[in-house]
């Protein structure tokens, strides 16, 4: 399994624009102009919403067209099985994993325990001022578990797209990509085919898109400037930087899955997805990365187009590991800020509630939280102080789990492609 | 020449008199004789409650019912005394019936019971009866019901401050729930961050006192508003004292409107903070 010999064409030469420092020198123009120009800055808000925009616009049909078309032809090929235990295992290891770092960089590192007074105090504060905007928002997420599965099923199809409600979406993509690869006829190959040229169109626009890319970034960075109230922050630095250093060991472990199971040099591998990270950091949307997580597996990293078009789309709705491990550390934060006692059965419960409730998670960060209700409950932490704390973190956190959830779904492809292969034609 | 000379003296020492006896004799007597001690004496709870009566700067005695006393004595051109005996908000009642003062100004609300025994003014501030929840309390007893049906249950006790009108409240809110006194605020303070009560019923100008001096304690607590419940706070008067009242409710008649405690307080908390109001981002 030793392809490096043409590895160095891999990666083709690209345009101008499209180049690393391109961007780069863009993203810094654009946060520097942001800085000494806030006014002129927020007038470019429109542009980033456009490019913001034009990129979400190709989101949904690219994940129902790369969802069913690709599971058709699973379904029509053999082995198709094979590789669909594959993906159960590979995804169900990886969120575990995800779980158990959280709870490790927690554990090890005790944002929440021997909090200054002066930072207790900040956070007591933090606590009085967001409560009113938040008990909103917790009180409409908050539902029985039983609600999550009614509301997974589309009542109407129409009514779940033009909401760009993900989950719907998925389950009736898996639905139909199922149905059509189990039609018998010549008339369900061609229904694919057609999926699948509607697939690549779609690509072709994101791809159009990508060359605005540099100027879009300027928009976005020019555009978001930091908020106010920083020193409030000041108790949370420790559980933030225990997030950030979660998120760089995954982010670690997901590189050297991509560059172990592809068939290009490590750089090259980070190379590839260099676009797509950046588009998720600064987008801050796993969502907007998606297509170009498509085309640079495809590309760049030479995937199988099939697996690659399942599992990316599927996974970023579901395989959330980012978000799954910000979960495990939240509750392990929680418990430690009210000194509650972590034996074995409650770990147990947050590793294995946290990977599923980090599954159902959906939307933002201070949103979701709402499916660790029960997790945070069976441990006897405030389940309003969580919404409260999640929804302040979200500016810094939402970056860097949105890239982890991209990431790792290209880390799952790329395992997946080497283990659970089904081609017919593969020695 | 010198008859004459007397008897001039003596009709303007007549004069005099007169018209410094019917000076007094305009006065009904229970005014007249607050102004002939020269002192007003106010009975007031023996321990602090913020922003209601507390020590300012310098221990001088400042807060809400500490300034309407002052402008009241100020209008009678008498000195304010304090009588602070009273170790339940109750007592402050039976000393004014007692006639051991001239008022009760003491965060007092006018509930039926007390009545019997003394007058209430006119309302002079209308404050909010607020709970402050213990987090830990609750994240580990809620279990699909909602505060209200909680706080009902006799096993999630409820603290007040001892023969205070909360202690009537929070039956009268929450039937069915267990109440238990506690003899001062601090000692009620310390009970809902411990947990040995699950809640606490309590004025909210008191509670945001509290947040904006111990913001760390927000952590274990958490304040709720109660909707549509309001408390009005009424000055006692001895219940012969009938001009007195009429003369008090006209003053605070004439007072300037009360801003709403409620937005004013949540302002002088973020202030206090350094923060401008309205949510962060």
């Amino acid at each position: 399994m030793t392809m490096t010999a043409n590895s160095k064409n891999t990666i083709q030469r690209t345009h101008w624009i499209k180049s690393p420092w391109t961007v780069l020198a863009f993203i810094v123009l654009g946060g520097l102009f942001g800085y000494f120009f806030p006014g002129a800055g927020q007038q470019l808000s429109p542009l980033a919403r456009i490019f913001i925009g034009l990129m979400q616009m190709c989101i949904l049909p690219i994940m129902i067209t790369a969802i069913v078309s690709s599971l058709g032809k699973l379904i029509k090929s053999p082995g198709s099985i094979r590789m669909l235990k594959t993906l159960m295992v590979v995804i169900l290891v990886g969120i575990l994993m995800a779980s158990a770092v959280g709870i490790t960089v927690g554990l090890s590192g005790k944002p929440g325990s021997g909090l200054s007074q002066s930072a207790k105090a900040n956070l007591g504060k933090m606590l009085f001022i967001s409560e009113k905007t938040t008990a909103q928002a917790m009180n409409e997420s908050v539902a029985p578990v039983s609600d999550f599965f009614v509301k997974m099923v589309p009542t109407n199809i129409f009514s779940a797209l033009s909401d760009g409600n993900s989950l719907r979406i998925l389950i009736f993509s898996i639905l139909l990509g199922i149905a059509i690869g189990l039609v018998p006829l010549s008339a369900s190959e061609q229904a694919i085919d057609m999926l699948n040229a509607l697939f690549e169109a779609f690509k072709r626009i994101i791809g159009w898109i990508m060359y605005a890319l540099p100027f879009g970034l300027f928009c976005i960075f020019a555009s978001t400037l930091a908020t106010t109230g920083l020193d409030l922050f000041q108790s949370l630095a420790k559980f933030i930087l225990m997030i950030y250093i979660g998120a760089l060991l995954l982010f670690i472990v997901y590189q050297l899955a991509i560059w172990r199971f592809s068939r290009v040099t490590f750089f090259q591998s980070f190379a590839a997805l260099r676009d797509t990270y950046i588009l998720a950091l600064a987008t801050a949307n796993s969502f907007i990365a998606l297509p170009s997580a498509l085309i640079a597996v495809q590309k760049n990293l030479k995937m199988d187009e099939q697996t690659s078009n399942l599992i990316i789309p599927l996974g970023t709705v579901i395989n959330r590991q980012g978000v799954v491990m910000c979960f495990s550390l939240t509750a392990i934060f929680l418990a430690q800020l009210y000194q509650i006692p972590l034996g074995p059965e409650k770990l147990t419960v947050i590793f294995i509630g946290s990977a599923l409730a980090g599954m159902a998670a959906l939307g933002r960060l201070g949103i979701a939280v709402a499916t660790l209700a029960f997790v945070l409950d069976s441990i006897g932490v405030p389940l309003e102080v969580a919404f409260v704390i999640l929804f302040s973190i979200e500016v810094f956190v939402e970056p860097l789990t949105s890239l982890l959830i991209i990431q790792s779904n290209c880390a799952t492809a790329a395992v997946v492609e080497r283990y659970g292969k089904y081609h017919a034609d593969t020695p | 020449m010198a008859g004459r000379y007397h008897k001039i003296v003596v009709a303007v020492f007549f004069l005099f008199m007169t018209s410094i006896f019917e000076a007094f004799a305009e006065y009904p007597p229970d005014i007249r004789g607050i102004i002939d001690r020269g002192t007003l004496t106010v009975a007031m709870y023996e321990k602090d409650m913020p922003p209601f009566f507390m020590q300012g700067p310098g221990g001088v005695l400042i807060g809400i019912d500490v300034r309407l006393a002052e402008d009241i004595a100020k209008n009678l051109g008498v000195r304010v005394q304090f009588n602070r005996k009273a170790k339940t908000f109750n007592e402050v009642i039976d000393i004014v019936a007692k006639g051991e003062a001239d008022i009760g100004i003491s965060l007092l609300s006018a509930t039926p019971q007390r009545a019997i025994k003394v007058l209430f003014s006119e309302p002079y501030i209308t404050v909010h009866p607020a709970l402050l929840v213990n987090r830990l309390y609750e994240a580990n007893t809620r279990k699909r019901n909602t505060l209200d049906q909680l706080l009902r249950k006799p096993e999630n006790p409820i603290g007040v401050i001892g023969g205070s009108a909360y202690e009537r409240y929070a039956r009268d809110f929450f039937p069915g729930a267990r109440v238990i006194p506690y003899p001062d605020w601090v000692s009620l303070k310390k009970a809902v961050v411990k947990g040995e009560v699950f809640a606490v019923l309590q004025s909210e100008a008191t509670l945001n006192i509290m947040i904006t001096e111990e913001p760390e304690l927000y952590i274990t607590l958490r304040k709720v508003e109660l909707k549509g419940r309001e408390d009005y706070l009424s000055c006692a008067i001895p219940a012969t004292h009938v001009h007195f009242l009429k003369w008090v409710n006209a003053l605070i008649a004439g007072r300037p409107p009360q801003e709403s405690t409620r937005n004013y307080l949540y302002e002088i908390i973020l202030k206090s903070w350094g923060l401008a109001s309205g949510p962060m981002r």
